[in-house]
């Protein structure tokens, strides 16, 4: 077999692709559902979403670690990295106005880089979520809980951080948030 | 620093590589109603961190790709959690539905398969989806010179597979 017998083996083996039709109806209705809902969870409070298809399965034990400036093995710059048996990436978001370089966006980073994960008092949340969950809400492994309850009090801090610093009160709920994402199939 | 998009420069790669995409999840995944999730998993993480998709349009296609891959990692992962009761019930389902393939088809998609990771997604990326290879180790995160020698080792590690499946069965198992 020559080298062009097994390239042309290599793609007529491509399993067939055959689209959806109106893929890209699709594509525009999806975007506008997390557009809207990105607004409607912006009404009482900054933005924070998993992102990334999270799977956090086992994050349990205590192997955390606050990290700043950290490359992602997908290409993000993360304020914040999580290691456990997940790998879990946090980074600032914002939406215009606000840039790169706005002030706010800056001091974000800079305080997200800052926190100490690792002795990040996060039983508060832990605590709220295992309470909600005996009234009702669908159950998650304690591994998880302590993930969430980490990426919740870190927002928390964020927010009060910014407020403190004098920000306005629409600015910080409605133009800065984090966002993680994880891989946990390292 | 990578100069980030602005929603109207997001919304324009996604027009343009929403196709491929959606094939590059088709081509792996086994079910065609994954693929659809996979693809709209895709389309809200993208979203969700447009801003920092590249300007540059080629690098925004390989950032893409990249997310794209790292959700299905993550699909991958959830559906190896499947017992071997739900895996058997999903293949006869699949058998019944009529899933055709053709045997010789099937034995490259095999070779593939049985490849490390890294070395079978080079060879899907640049021959199933299209990607030259320095757009494929782009995606994978290697150096041109890594791409150029692995590809070569791959592809010869294929050869030799694919020449001992084409060999009769008599001189394979003397």
């Amino acid at each position: 077999m020559n080298d062009h017998e097994l390239e042309t083996a290599l793609r007529v083996a491509a399993p067939p692709a055959n689209l959806p039709a109106g893929l890209a109806g699709h594509q525009d209705r999806i975007l506008r559902e997390a557009a809207a809902g990105r607004r409607r969870r912006r009404g009482g409070r900054v933005a924070a979403a998993a992102v990334l298809g999270v799977a956090l399965v086992g994050v349990g034990g205590s192997a955390v670690a606050g990290l700043g400036g950290h490359e992602t093995p997908w290409g993000w710059i993360a304020e914040q990295v999580i290691v456990n048996e997940c790998y879990q990436a946090i980074t600032v978001s914002y939406d215009p106005p606000l840039t790169e370089d706005s002030a706010i966006v800056r001091d974000a980073r800079a305080y997200l880089s800052s926190i100490d994960i690792a002795s990040l008092d996060h039983s508060a949340k832990e605590a709220e979520y295992l309470e909600r969950e005996h009234a009702g809400e669908v159950a998650r492994s304690e591994a998880l809980r302590e993930q969430d309850a980490i990426f919740a009090t870190v927002f928390l801090q964020l927010e009060a951080h910014l407020t403190a610093l004098g920000y306005a009160e629409e600015l910080v709920e409605h133009n800065v948030g984090i966002f993680s994402s994880s891989d946990c199939s390292r | 620093m990578t100069r980030p998009l602005d929603d109207r420069a997001f919304a324009t790669a996604i027009d343009a590589n929403r196709d491929a995409l959606f094939r590059y999840f088709l081509r792996r995944m086994e079910d065609r109603e994954d693929a659809a999730e996979a693809f709209g998993e895709l389309l809200l993480t993208a979203w969700n961190v447009r801003r920092r998709m590249p300007a540059d349009e080629a690098e925004a296609r390989m950032w893409l790709f990249g997310v794209a891959r790292n959700i299905l990692r993550t699909e991958r992962r959830r559906l190896a959690r499947r017992s071997d009761a739900v895996r058997y019930l999903v293949e006869q389902v699949r058998a019944a539905a009529g899933h055709d393939d053709d045997a010789v088809h099937r034995d490259v998609r095999e070779a593939i398969a049985e490849l490390p990771d890294d070395d079978g997604e080079l060879i899907r990326l640049i021959y199933w989806d299209g990607l030259t290879s320095s757009e494929a180790g782009a995606v994978l995160r290697l150096n041109a010179s890594t791409v150029r020698n692995r590809l070569a080792r791959v592809k010869a590690d294929l050869r030799l597979k694919m020449s001992s499946r084409d060999e009769p069965v008599s001189t394979r198992h003397p």
